[in-house]
């Protein structure tokens, strides 16, 4: 089971200090992040994540009142400075409650329990495999693996592990079946994972983002707004 | 104005003459009212005549002593202790005394004369009267002397407890102090904003920890001075802001002016006084806005004052941000814990005002008298 995580902060280091544990840690997956309680519960909707790694301190609405207002799904993780919100935490049925600077086993302990919590449910989420039809035979390829969905005509292109596959499976299915995975829509023929976002270009209304490889992929200028806001840019 | 003092009912005021001390207040009483006509035979012990007479009169003696006494309790307890809480001088307080004594011997006086002629029937006699009279005035100054000691006892546990109080309060305002020097939920954001750092940008990480050594470093060494000079305040201020602009990255944009021209740097200030309002100004403004706080530290010279304003605006004042305002009174605030130190050291020649600041921000102002090295 691979647990999709949205992280809410307003601090883009305290964000990436999830990121690099999670990441580490590797049974989670961080599909979103949003830098306040607005974007965050937009965030929800959309993904709709396994768990929340939610801070308490934020402008605007705090995170106690956003995860109040969650109901069971997603499980909320809290990661604060303050000890005192810990009752709170309790109240809004929380999961965990991590103190800043977060500890890795803290963290993994955490994960853990949001795990067993989802697994009681009987659900069980596995990150979506892509069939690659190659002759007679059909190949399964972790989307995870995948920076980059490109449509090429009736086509979708994408390269994995360094071998490039070419799939019939239109992007507006792929984009559906990957936005909960941390996919998201950058361009008419462009779907990108947003983990493996190196950079943000800009030039006026439009630009391009930069893959952790290197490669460039062009934004429309339609897709600007929600690609900034998702980027927390 | 003592608050303490008026919050703190005053229930040893009595002292023995209270009710939690009725044991003993009935004891003494006793050796006073009974005690005095005896004490005044054993001291006329040599008039034969008299020995008799009185010792036949005991129980009419007795009767005065107590009425006397019990009229002096009564007019001092319900009068005259009331108006002594307006702390007279002690001329007043000995006049006070006397004329309750007076109106006391007056009173009972009548009231015993006409006990005593209810009870026992006959008019008292010019040799009874002048020992009735002998018994009343001993009796109720004997009472009067043992409501002062009594008093006087109660006032010094009463001082006693004042200076207690202004310890504990001193002892308080310390700790409020202490605490207010370092803030553990900056340390802590810092620390995790570090941690980030070591993996993605390490010099950057190595900077950040240079500057809150010595954020931490002046807090801790600082406190243990009266006075700093406003140069190292000023300095420590400026690596404060230096993490919490590395932390809050475009979310911050600051500024220290301080003016040069007026020995402004070498001004003695108690430690901790811009400090805690740029916290504030973190805390409540930067912290609270997604976007760019502009946060600006003034000191100047006015007069003989030292005039220090923290005020912190968004930097696109169109974008109307909910503000939490910090709060100004009361301790266990930041700057109403920085209010009741500057009291303490400056009395009312030092005050921090704070309110906020059109378009969209927050003010607070500090003045202090301004000490030069």
């Amino acid at each position: 089971m691979t647990l999709r995580v949205l992280i809410v902060d307003d601090e883009a280091f305290a964000r990436r200090r999830l990121i690099q544990l999670i990441a580490r840690d590797g049974r989670a997956l961080v599909v979103a992040e949003a830098a306040d309680a607005a974007d965050g519960e937009a965030l929800v909707r959309a993904v709709d994540p396994d768990v929340v790694l939610l801070d308490v301190r934020m402008p605007g609405r705090d995170g106690m009142t956003m995860a109040r207002g969650l109901g069971p799904r997603p499980a909320v993780i809290f990661t604060t400075a303050y000890a005192e919100f810990a009752v709170g935490a309790f109240d809004a049925e929380a999961i965990d409650y991590l103190m800043k600077p977060i500890a890795a086993d803290r963290l993994a302990r955490a994960l853990e329990r949001a795990e067993a919590r989802i697994a009681a449910t009987g659900a069980r989420f596995e990150p979506p495999r892509i069939p690659v039809r190659s002759g007679s035979a059909v190949s399964f390829v972790p989307a995870l693996a995948v920076a980059r969905f490109r449509s090429i005509d009736k086509y979708t292109a994408f390269v994995a592990d360094g071998v490039e596959h070419l799939i019939e499976q239109p992007l507006a299915d792929l984009e559906a079946l990957l936005a909960p995975w941390g996919f998201l829509r950058i361009h008419r023929s462009e779907l990108i994972q947003l983990s493996r976002v190196h950079g943000l270009h800009q030039s006026g209304a439009t630009g391009e983002v930069e893959l952790d490889d290197g490669q460039r992929v062009r934004i429309s200028k339609r897709l600007m707004p929600s690609v900034r806001r998702r980027l927390n840019r | 104005m003592n608050g303490a003092d008026a919050a703190r009912p005053e229930c040893e005021w009595h002292g023995l003459w209270h009710r939690h001390n009725i044991g003993a207040g009935l004891v003494i009483r006793v050796l006073a009212y009974v005690g005095t006509p005896v004490v005044l035979a054993v001291i006329f012990v040599g008039d034969r005549e008299f020995l008799p007479a009185f010792f036949g009169q005991l129980p009419s003696t007795t009767l005065v002593s107590v009425c006397t006494g019990g009229c002096f309790e009564l007019l001092y307890f319900q009068m005259w202790a009331r108006l002594l809480h307006r702390r007279p001088g002690w001329p007043l307080r000995i006049a006070g005394h006397l004329a309750t004594i007076a109106v006391a011997v007056a009173v009972s006086s009548f009231i015993a004369a006409h006990l005593i002629e209810w009870i026992w029937g006959d008019p008292a006699g010019p040799t009874r009267s002048k020992l009735h009279a002998q018994v009343g005035i001993v009796s109720v100054v004997t009472v009067a002397m043992l409501v002062t000691i009594d008093e006087m006892a109660a006032r010094a546990r009463r001082l006693e407890r004042r200076a207690d109080g202004a310890r504990v309060a001193a002892l308080r305002a310390e700790l409020a102090a202490l605490q207010a020097r370092t803030d553990p939920h900056f340390l802590f954001n810092c620390l995790n904003t570090v941690a980030a750092l070591i993996v993605d940008d390490p010099p950057v990480a190595e900077a950040m920890l240079d500057r809150l050594a010595a954020v931490f470093r002046y807090a801790l060494d600082a406190g243990m001075r009266a006075h700093v000079a406003l140069a190292e305040e000023v300095a420590a201020v400026s690596a404060y802001l230096e993490v919490e602009a590395m932390r809050l990255g475009s979310r911050l944009e600051w500024r220290i002016d301080c003016d040069p021209g007026a020995d402004a740097g070498r001004a003695l200030i108690p430690p901790l006084v811009v400090q805690p309002l740029v916290e504030n100004a973190i805390l409540h403004g930067a912290g609270q806005r997604r976007g760019t706080t502009r946060l600006v530290v003034s000191i100047r010279r006015r007069d003989r004052d030292l005039v220090t304003v923290v005020e912190d605006q968004p930097a696109d004042p169109g974008v109307q941000e909910a503000r939490v305002p910090a709060q100004v009174a009361g301790t266990g605030t930041a700057l109403g814990d920085l209010a009741a130190r500057l009291a303490l050291a400056y009395g009312d020649r030092a005050r921090v005002v704070a309110g906020a600041a059109p378009p969209a921000g927050w003010r607070v102002e500090v003045v202090l008298p301004a000490e030069l090295a």
